[in-house]
């Protein structure tokens, strides 16, 4: 009995996390105050809700940035795609309009992909900027085809 | 005068010690005994060796009968330990399991702060998110492009 209990905890500790480490630099921007903003919106889904995209773990952020934050955003992109086995992407006065990347996929082979979009550069928008980090067996075809229902 | 049946005569209560110890007295007669030595007449000296059998007898008996019914109406003190131990290890395993499903299916979004599990408004949000950043304008266009080719141009 006293030999038992902690096994059971050393057992209980080895768990493994639901949300992995990515190892990401987008990483800092979820989870951060920066959800609290009026207008911010932060998701989170694993899972069962995230199998119906062909999705193990879809994670965004859409707030309002300053032009130091915007700046500080574009950085983490930046160096996020920097593994990137395929990217799309478009530029507007000189800053990253939006991007999409096939980062490198998991050990597992699951796939990664990062969005990115800064509605702030459109004219007269009062938009916002907008990650998203997904991982997955779906395409990105696959993934517009079933969030466009 | 009130005639002491537990007295009598000495050889006969003699005769049936000796018949005791041969085992040839019957549960009545050991009864007899029983309650001739344990009356005044029956506490002389010479009958402390039946005495003590019969009281050995008597305590044996009753601790073999003892355990049979403790263990009819009562389980051991192991059988409680290991019943613990299995019911703490299911306990554990089962919040353990619950604790690692809902990491394992997370459904939540924070608007403005504001903490949101209904799945069907965070799906709202998840599509949003991802049509806003994959929408028909966010389509490459043409001045998107060449702005994005004199970009790179500019600044490699």
């Amino acid at each position: 009995m006293k030999r038992i209990i902690p096994l059971l905890l050393m057992l209980l500790l080895a768990l493994p996390q639901a949300v992995a480490q990515r190892g990401l630099h987008i990483d800092q921007l979820f989870g951060s105050e920066l959800r609290n903003r009026k207008g911010s919106t932060e998701v989170l889904v694993t899972g069962r809700e995230a199998a119906r995209y062909g999705l193990t773990l879809f994670r965004s952020l859409t707030f309002q940035a300053s032009q130091k934050e915007m700046l500080w955003t574009e950085s983490l992109v930046r160096a996020d795609r920097a593994g990137a086995t395929s990217m799309e992407e478009a530029r507007r006065n000189a800053r990253l309009y939006y991007g999409f990347y096939e980062l490198k996929a998991q050990p597992e082979g699951k796939g990664r992909y990062l969005f990115y979009r800064n509605g702030q550069l459109e004219k007269g928008s009062a938009g916002k900027l907008t990650v998203i980090y997904m991982e997955g067996t779906a395409t990105i075809d696959e993934l517009k085809r079933r969030f466009s229902r | 005068m009130k005639r002491n049946k537990n007295a009598g005569n000495e050889s006969s209560w003699d005769a049936l010690v000796d018949r005791y110890f041969r085992a040839e007295t019957t549960p009545r007669e050991e009864r007899r005994l029983r309650r001739f030595l344990s009356s005044p007449a029956g506490a002389a000296r010479r009958y402390d060796a039946v005495r003590a059998v019969m009281g050995y007898v008597a305590c044996g008996r009753s601790l073999s009968r003892r355990p049979a019914a403790r263990r009819r109406n009562r389980p051991s003190a192991v059988a409680w330990r290991v019943a613990a131990t299995v019911c703490l290890t299911a306990g554990i395993a089962a919040s353990a399991g619950w604790g690692v499903y809902r990491r394992n299916n997370v459904c939540v979004a924070y608007v403005a702060g504001q903490k949101v599990t209904d799945p069907d408004i965070v799906t709202r949000c998840m599509k949003d998110a991802f049509r806003e950043t994959v929408g028909p304008e966010a389509a490459p266009t043409m001045e998107g492009q060449l702005n994005g080719m004199f970009n790179l141009l500019d600044n490699p």
